[in-house]
């Protein structure tokens, strides 16, 4: 096992209460834990991006659940890829069908194996309590997690015209954390973007903000949320609430629905919440699937879920500029005002900002 | 060049600007009146020598009891000034400086033991003192201060932080360790041994009371009657022709326009492209040249016109400026010098009446700044602005080497925005914002730029919305009137409606489009990679790690902005090599 600190590896018989023998440092794990220190790390760095992106606990956590399944995967996988080969080796040799049939079911092994664990494993609420607990005590607080601030109920400046002015977009999140997330990085302050949770957060200056979004007759409005009932429903609320937008501007709705569930398999969430009818912008389709499940947008990675707002940014902002020039946006939807981005999630965190390319 | 097209044959001409000779070697054309320049003190005679060889050859050299003022279009009141006894005049204390209105740079030296070194209010012209061993020097150019000798070539740390941050150098500091500038507005007297700073003008306080339908009828008008006037006291001779930069946004084409409405000469209006493939807002700066009925010029540069240019023109610059407009400000100003003397910009309008850093600091005042933690003290502000800036702000820590570092640890960038956020001349938030982007970024960047690249070339180069009279137009109108919800020149724009296409009004915010960050992925990723690793790599200012990160685009982040800090960092590199090292 290898010493986060010294990157010293070193063997169980070598350690003593859980210590590295080169550095003497403690390890937060060892033989037997579902997760080494090197792989907890590694989880870190990869729900940061390697420190440059804030992040919740939630995020690691489904962090975690896609480094369990990877766990064992090569051993079996080439014992059994081994055992095809050398039974097709005998087959040939030996002229026998057996043989032949042997290699078939073995390969055939292999791919199922291999299928059940492309399958991720939830890592247990509790115990996932229990890792991060016992990581805290031995390595401390990881740098970049999100800790809820509480606001002021008023804004630190005295100056009394603050909210007298609007901005040029919002995203209304149906979670306070994902508000969290996206204020931690800063995503408002580099978008002119107001960022709100459905339900008041963050509290003092919620209505302030809200009021100056009312202000804008062009604001772009994005709803970002879980694939579970009230998430689906939050773009249709927007547009259509009076206490929000009342059909004054289109809604995007840029958050997790079922279409998007199938890379995330083995972190849904059962539902339970009875038969969800398929109204308020949910189709049959997706009724039927979230009477049975949701899927937290935190299953994505954080870095994901900025690109993709920047993505949907942009597109908008391309639209706009199209449509000023006299192009035809080309934009369409059944709901006047809800719009349905229905570019997926991807895995690849990898893409352009959209590059700003703007000075003046 | 080519011709658009054939209903546009007498209008547009697209003009494929070619690398050609270096923009030194238009030198000569120096505008007039020159440069100045002069030691103030006991010097050798070498000292003026090598002052006056820097500043060219219309230089304007101090001699005792003298002055010397880079000027133009100044008056006194409603009386123009034409020559140097207005000056005089006015350092003797028989007329009043609060009087004079319009572009200068001034040095007297009226009795043997006083020199008076003055600046326009607004910051149109630059001015650059250095206190050495026997005096003063003191030039229109920071190249005309080094090359006396006198000053050692060294940088000035926090200096170069507040340019890795803003992009600019805003304050009395420069890059050079040693040399100050003038603010604008100010007043810098050098008596008995002793330094006396004052400011004969200073942006004008903000006016009680919110706005009414009535005030805004009322000061849209006397808006526009502001904007004519200062559009109109900077157009060449009644026939002649005059220039004008087309971006296609609000500033540069409400400039034009009022520029077609006013003159009775022909207007020539410019607009820059970068070549197929990359974006540029032609749509919208041909749609004003074809309301205004100007003659047209698009300037096409590529990649390898700008690198061909970037030393030149970023050589011509006293305090680096990294922004990507730099070199094709300088093309286009090479362009236009052929065909006419004085070329107008609409810099000027994101500083009075909007700004792009508005809306990010009133969503950090209300929802936070991510990037400032928990801990309180007192700068949250300033660090909020400077991070708006979209710069290196939040890089530094890994950017620069520690030793560098710690001349920044009693946060001087943070500190020497205080005072501004307390200003009590100003009530309101976007008031104060403003009132930074005009003192900070119009005296310290806009200005400078265009003053420096378009002098070599013997144009006048005039920003009418930087006028002192629209400035102060500008802070009497209340901020909501300014930035109406979200958007931006409200009252501007109602004020020049009727001469503008509606498209040009109503267009989406843009700024100007350069596409640093295809170039350093495409044609420059080499010069650049060898520039920066090359030049500051083994500067002992910067991190090499962070340098490979940066041009291997493995800064990460949600949003890198790597073309941007690429440039600010090219434009470093040209600056320390061209002017600071004289090379």
């Amino acid at each position: 096992m290898i010493c986060i600190r010294c990157q010293n590896d070193s063997k169980a018989r070598e350690r003593s209460n859980k210590r590295c023998p080169s550095c003497h440092g403690e390890f937060a794990f060892d033989r037997g834990d579902a997760f080494t220190d090197r792989a907890f790390q590694s989880a870190v760095d990869s729900v940061s991006a390697e420190g440059r992106i804030k992040w919740g606990v939630e995020h690691l956590h489904y962090e975690l659940c896609r480094r369990k399944r990877r766990r064992g995967t090569r051993t079996p996988m080439l014992m059994t890829v081994a055992i095809s080969l050398a039974c097709v080796v005998i087959a040939i040799k030996a002229a026998s069908w057996a043989f032949v049939l042997l290699a078939i079911a073995a390969a055939v092994a292999a791919f199922s194996w291999k299928w059940m664990l492309r399958k991720t494993v939830l890592v247990r609420k509790e115990e996932f309590e229990a890792i991060w607990s016992r990581w805290v005590s031995v390595h401390g607080e990881p740098k970049g997690r999100i800790v809820r601030r509480e606001r002021p109920a008023k804004p630190r400046a005295a100056e009394a015209d603050l909210g007298d002015y609007s901005f040029d977009r919002a995203v209304i999140c149906d979670r306070a954390r994902t508000v969290d997330l996206l204020l931690a990085n800063n995503f408002h302050f580099e978008n002119n973007c107001a960022v709100l949770s459905i339900a008041g957060y963050p509290l003092g200056p919620f209505e302030t903000v809200r009021t100056m979004l009312k202000r804008n007759p062009k604001l772009q409005v994005f709803a970002l949320h879980d694939a579970s009932a009230d998430g689906c429903r939050l773009a249709h609320r927007l547009a259509h609430d009076p206490a929000w937008f009342g059909g004054r501007v289109p809604v995007t709705d840029v958050g997790l629905r079922p279409a998007h569930r199938e890379p995330f398999k083995g972190l849904f969430l059962p539902a339970g919440g009875g038969r969800i009818p398929p109204e308020d912008g949910i189709t049959p389709e997706e009724a039927a699937w979230l009477t049975s499940y949701t899927l937290e947008l935190a299953a994505i990675r954080p870095e994901q879920v900025l690109k993709r707002l920047f993505r949907a940014i942009n597109r908008k902002d391309t639209e706009e500029v199209a449509t000023s020039a006299g192009a035809d946006s080309g934009s369409s939807s059944g709901d006047s005002v809800v719009d349905y981005d229905s570019s997926s999630f991807g895995s690849d965190a990898s893409d352009s900002d959209g590059g700003a390319d703007s000075f003046g | 060049m080519a011709v658009a097209s054939a209903e546009a044959a007498v209008l547009h001409r697209l003009v494929h600007a070619a690398p050609g000779p270096p923009l030194a070697d238009t030198l000569p054309r120096h505008r007039r009146p020159g440069r100045i320049g002069g030691a103030f003190g006991r010097f050798d005679p070498a000292v003026v020598a090598a002052l006056a060889e820097s500043l060219g050859t219309r230089s304007q050299i101090l001699r005792e009891a003298g002055v010397v003022a880079d000027d133009d279009g100044c008056r006194i009141g409603a009386e123009p000034i034409r020559d140097h006894e207005a000056w005089r005049g006015l350092v003797s204390g028989a007329l009043r400086w609060p009087e004079v209105d319009g572009a200068f740079a001034v040095a007297a030296c009226l009795a043997p033991d006083r020199l008076v070194l003055a600046r326009d209010a607004i910051g149109e012209r630059s001015l650059y003192y250095a206190v050495v061993p026997g005096g003063v020097v003191f030039a229109s150019t920071i190249h005309a201060i080094l090359a006396t000798g006198l000053v050692p070539r060294t940088v000035n740390v926090p200096a170069l932080a507040s340019y890795l941050s803003y992009a600019y150098v805003p304050g009395e500091q420069t890059m050079v360790r040693g040399v100050n500038k003038l603010l604008p507005g100010e007043i810098v007297e050098f008596a008995e041994g002793a330094r006396t700073r004052s400011f004969h003008w200073s942006l004008p306080s903000e006016p009680a009371g919110d706005p009414s339908a009535a005030e805004e009828a009322r000061l849209r008008g006397v808006l526009r009657a502001a904007l004519e006037e200062a559009v109109r006291r900077r157009l060449p001779p009644s026939g002649e022709r005059v220039g004008a930069f087309l971006s296609g946004g609000l500033d540069s084409s409400l400039v034009a326009a009022l520029a077609r409405r006013l003159h009775d000469g022909p207007v020539s209006t410019y607009s820059v492209s970068f070549g197929p493939g990359y974006a540029n807002e032609l749509p919208f700066s041909s749609l004003v040249a074809r309301h205004c009925a100007t003659d047209h010029r698009v300037v096409e540069l590529s990649p390898s016109v700008v690198l061909h240019h970037m030393d030149d023109a970023i050589g011509l610059l006293s305090d680096p400026i990294g922004d990507p407009l730099t070199v094709p400000n300088a093309l286009l100003f090479r362009e236009a010098a052929a065909e006419v003397a004085v070329v107008l910009n609409g810099e000027g309008g994101d500083p009075c009446f909007g700004g792009p850093k508005n809306l990010p600091m009133l969503l950090a005042e209300l929802l936070g700044d991510g990037e400032n933690g928990d801990g309180e003290d007192g700068h949250a502000r300033a660090r909020s602005y400077l991070r708006a800036h979209q710069k290196c702000y939040d890089d530094l820590p890994a950017m620069l080497e520690d030793d560098v570092r710690t001349a920044l640890a009693d946060a001087p960038l943070e500190r020497q925005l205080a005072p501004h956020f307390d200003d009590p001349r100003f009530r309101r938030f976007v008031t104060r914002l403003m009132a930074l982007n005009v003192v900070f970024k119009g005296a310290h960047h806009i200005l400078p730029k265009v003053d420096s690249v378009s002098a070599p070339f013997g144009v006048r180069a005039r920003s009418p919305l930087f006028d002192r009279g629209i400035v102060e137009t500008a802070f009497a109108i209340p901020p909501q009137l300014k930035l109406r919800g979200s958007v931006e020149k409200y009252l501007l724009k109602e004020a020049v409606r009727d001469v503008l296409p509606a498209a040009i009004i109503e267009r989406p915010k843009s700024g100007m489009l350069v596409p640093v960050e295809a170039w350093f992925q495409g044609p420059l990723q080499s010069q650049a990679r060898e520039r920066i690793l090359d030049g500051l790599g083994r500067s002992g200012l910067f991190k090499l790690d962070y340098l490979e990160r940066l041009l291997s685009g493995r800064l990460g982040g949600a949003r890198p902005r790597r073309g941007a800090k690429i440039w600010l960092l090219v434009t470093l590199e040209s600056w320390l090599r061209t002017v600071l090292r004289g090379r």
